[in-house]
C-alpha cells in the first residue's frame, strides 16, 4: 500500500471517525459505560469541528500567499489529514486503555489522554502540510503560514478537548 | 543435516527451528523474509516461542535470587510481560507508519517487532549465566537489580538495532518520526506492564512468594512518590525500621 | 471497568477465537499449539494464523536458507567477486524455494489414494479381468503413465536439489580455503558457475519436459479422465 496516496473513500472516512471515537471511548472507560459513550462521540465532535473551522481560513490564507493547490486538492489533502489522525488515535487506544486500567486517578486521562489525542493532531497536520505542498511551492512562503495556522488549530483543539474532559 | 533434499527422504528440519537459526546467524535474510512476507506463520510462531523460551530462562534466573516458586514465577511471568506489551503496542507501530506515509502492513510489523524481541530475548538468555553467578556469589539486592538492568539494556540495544534496520530497510522516509514514537509508546507500556507483573526479583526477607502483588498505583505514581520522598515529601508515617531488614544481605 | 475487566474481555477474546479454530481444524488446518498462542497471545499470532488459512502467507522458506546463508557468508571471503550479484542471488533463491516447493507439492499429490500405483495398477487388472473396453483400459494405462510422470518429475527435482546442495557444502569448504589462500582459483570459478547454472536450470526442467504437465495440470487431467471413466462405466453397467 502507497501510504502517500491513502484511498479517499468510504473505509477512509470510517477510520478518520472511528479513531477518535474509539480514542474518546478508551478516555471514558475510568468513568463508567456512559462516559464512555459521551466521550466517544465527544471526540470526533472536536475533531471534526475544529476541522471545519480552521479549514476554511487556511485556504484563504494559502490563496492569498499563492501556495495554495485548487479546491478539490485541499479537501482531499484534508480528509487525508483527518484520516491519518484517526489512525493514529486508533492505534494508540489499546496502549492507553491498558495504561489508564492499571493507573490509579483522573490525572492518568489527562496526561495519557492530551499525551495521545495531541500525538495523533500533530500527525495529522503533519500530513495534511506533505499533502498540500508540491515540489513547485515555495517552503518560505508556505511553512510560516502554515505553522502560525497549525498552531492555532492545535490551541483550539486542545481547549476543546480539555473542555469535553471537564464535562 | 540436509537442509534441502534431504527433507525428500528423511524427516525434513522443523521450520519454526530453521526459523531460530535463521535469526540468529543470518538477520538480513530474516529481514528480507519479513520485507517480502513470505511465510511469516511460521516466523512469527517460531518468534513467540523464542521469546517464551529466552525470557522463562532469564526470568528463571532471576528467580533463583529468592528460590523456591519464585523461580517459576518469574520465569512465566517475564516472557508473558514481553509478549503482553507487544500485543498492546503493536497497533500503534502499524497506525504510525500509515500517518506518515510509509508503507503499513501489519503482518510485516509485527514479523518485525517479534524479530527484534525474539533476538533480544536470546541474548537475555545467554547473559542469564551472568545473573546466576551474581546469586551465588551472594551479591546484594542492588547489585542483582543494576546486573539486571545492564543486561536487559544490552538484550533492548540488540533488538532496537535489529528493529531500526528493518524499518529502514522497508523505507528511510519517516524513520525519525515513527521510531522514536513506537519506542515512547512500548517504553510506557512495557514499565507498566512490568510493573502490574512484578516481583521478578524478590527480596529474601519476602515471607510469602505470590505470583503477583496487587495492583497498587502505576509505576508513574510510584516514581512521583519517589521524587517527593527525595524532596523530602513523604507519603506514610514512618519507613520501615533497620531491624526489620535482618534477612537482607 | 478496570484492568481485571480488560483482563477478562481479552481472555474471553482469545478463548474464543482458540475455540473456533479447534472447532474448525480439519478446515482450516492449524494445530493445538496454535490455538494455544491464540488464546494468550491474539492481537499478535491472530494475523498470521488469518493469513495462512486465507492463503496469503507463501510457502515453506526452508530451501532458501542453506543457499542464501551459503552466499552470504562466501561474501565476506576473495570469493565475493566471483559470487553474482544480490538480485541475482535473490532470483536464485527464489527458484530453489519454488523447486524444492514443487517437490513437496508432488509429494502430497502422490500420497492422495487416487495417485498411488499400487492401487492404479489393481484397478487397471480388475478393469483388464471384468472385459472393461478399450477406452477404459487406455485411461487407466495413461492413469498409471501419469503417475510415473510425477514421480520421475519429482525424482528429478529432488536430484537435482540433492546436486546443490552439495555444491553449496563445497562452497563453504572453498570459501574457507580461498580465505586462507587469498586468491580463488580455477576449480572455484567453475563451481561458482556451476552452482548458478544448476540452479537457473532448475526451472528449465518443466518446460524441457514435453511429456510432463505441472501438478495441478495432471490432476486436472486426471480428474476428467475419471469423469469419462466412470461414464463408460456406468454405460458398461447399464448395458450389462
Amino acid at each position: 500500500m502507497d501510504g502517500r496516496t491513502i484511498n479517499s473513500n468510504w473505509s477512509g472516512m470510517a477510520i478518520a471517525l472511528a479513531g477518535p471515537f474509539a480514542m474518546g471511548a478508551v478516555l471514558g472507560f475510568p468513568s463508567g459505560p456512559s462516559r464512555m459513550i459521551s466521550e466517544g462521540l465527544l471526540l470526533p465532535a472536536v475533531v471534526f469541528g475544529v476541522t471545519a473551522l480552521m479549514a476554511p481560513a487556511l485556504y484563504i490564507g494559502m490563496s492569498l500567499v499563492g501556495v495554495s493547490p485548487p479546491a478539490t486538492e485541499v479537501v482531499r489533502a484534508f480528509g487525508d489529514g483527518l484520516r491519518a489522525c484517526g489512525i493514529v488515535l486508533a492505534g494508540l487506544a489499546p496502549a492507553t486503555a491498558f495504561l489508564l486500567a492499571t493507573a490509579d486517578g483522573s490525572w492518568a486521562v489527562w496526561v495519557f489522554g492530551i499525551a495521545a489525542v495531541g500525538a495523533a493532531a500533530l500527525l495529522g497536520v503533519r500530513r495534511l502540510f506533505n499533502q498540500l505542498r508540491d515540489e513547485d511551492t515555495s517552503l518560505l512562503r508556505s511553512l510560516p503560514l502554515y505553522t502560525v495556522w497549525a498552531l492555532v488549530s492545535l490551541g483550539l483543539g486542545v481547549h476543546f478537548f480539555v473542555q469535553t474532559l471537564r464535562v | 543435516m540436509s537442509t534441502i533434499a534431504g527433507s525428500m527422504q528423511s524427516r525434513p528440519p522443523s521450520p519454526v527451528l530453521q526459523s531460530i537459526d535463521q535469526l540468529l546467524r543470518d538477520a538480513p535474510a530474516v529481514l528480507e523474509r519479513i520485507r517480502e512476507g513470505r511465510d511469516l506463520a511460521t516466523l512469527a510462531k517460531a518468534m513467540i516461542l523464542t521469546i517464551a523460551f529466552g525470557g522463562g530462562v532469564f526470568g528463571a534466573a532471576m528467580g533463583t535470587f529468592r528460590g523456591g516458586e519464585q523461580i517459576l514465577y518469574a520465569g512465566v511471568k517475564l516472557p508473558i510481560a514481553l509478549l503482553l506489551t507487544m500485543a498492546i503496542c503493536a497497533p500503534a507501530l502499524t497506525a504510525l507508519n500509515r500517518a506518515v506515509g510509509r508503507a503499513g502492513c501489519m503482518r510485516r510489523d509485527l514479523a518485525l517487532v517479534l524479530s527484534a524481541l525474539a533476538r533480544s530475548s536470546l541474548v537475555l538468555a545467554a547473559q542469564a549465566p551472568l545473573v546466576l553467578l551474581a546469586v551465588r556469589a551472594e551479591a546484594s539486592y542492588h547489585a542483582v537489580v543494576l546486573l539486571v538492568v545492564a543486561c536487559c539494556s544490552i538484550a533492548g540495544i540488540v533488538g532496537l538495532t535489529l528493529f531500526l534496520r528493518g524499518l529502514h530497510a522497508t523505507q528511510s522516509s519517516g524513520l525519525w518520526t515513527v521510531a522514536p514514537a513506537l519506542f515512547l509508546v512500548f517504553a510506557l507500556v512495557g514499565t507498566q506492564m512490568s510493573w502490574t507483573l512484578r516481583p521478578f526479583l524478590l527480596r529474601p526477607r519476602t515471607p510469602d512468594i505470590v505470583f503477583v502483588r496487587a495492583v497498587e498505583g502505576s509505576f508513574f505514581e510510584s516514581v512521583a512518590r519517589s521524587v517527593q520522598s527525595a524532596r523530602g515529601i513523604y507519603m506514610r508515617e514512618s519507613a520501615p525500621l533497620p531491624s526489620e531488614w535482618e534477612g537482607e544481605r | 471497568m478496570k484492568l481485571l475487566d480488560l483482563g477478562i474481555l481479552y481472555g474471553l477474546i482469545g478463548v474464543g477465537c482458540a475455540v473456533v479454530l479447534l472447532l474448525r481444524r480439519n478446515e482450516i488446518g492449524g494445530s493445538w499449539l496454535d490455538a494455544a498462542l491464540l488464546a494468550g497471545f491474539w492481537p499478535v499470532y491472530g494475523p498470521f494464523l488469518l493469513a495462512k488459512i486465507q492463503g496469503t502467507d507463501e510457502g515453506p522458506e526452508g530451501s532458501e536458507v542453506a543457499f542464501l546463508t551459503a552466499l552470504r557468508r562466501a561474501r565476506g571471503t576473495p570469493l565475493a567477486a566471483l559470487l553474482p550479484d544480490q538480485q541475482t542471488v535473490l532470483a536464485l533463491a527464489r527458484r530453489l524455494r519454488v523447486a524444492a516447493g514443487k517437490v513437496q507439492e508432488i509429494d502430497a499429490i502422490l500420497a492422495r489414494p487416487e495417485f498411488r500405483e499400487r492401487q492404479a495398477l489393481v484397478r487397471q487388472r480388475e478393469l483388464r479381468d471384468r472385459g472393461a473396453s478399450e477406452c477404459a483400459l487406455s485411461t487407466a494405462s495413461i492413469r498409471i503413465q501419469n503417475i510415473r510422470r510425477l514421480r520421475a518429475l519429482r525424482d528429478r527435482f529432488a536430484r537435482e536439489l540433492d546436486e546443490v546442495e552439495e555444491l553449496l557444502s563445497q562452497l563453504r569448504t572453498q570459501a574457507e580455503v580461498v580465505r586462507l589462500a587469498g586468491v580463488p582459483d580455477d576449480e572455484t570459478r567453475d563451481l561458482v558457475q556451476e552452482l548458478v547454472s544448476r540452479v537457473e536450470g532448475l526451472d528449465r526442467m518443466l518446460d524441457d519436459d514435453p511429456y510432463v504437465t505441472p501438478a495441478e495440470e495432471a490432476k486436472r487431467a486426471f480428474d476428467l479422465r475419471l469423469a469419462g471413466e466412470s461414464d463408460v462405466s456406468g454405460g458398461t453397467a447399464e448395458q450389462a
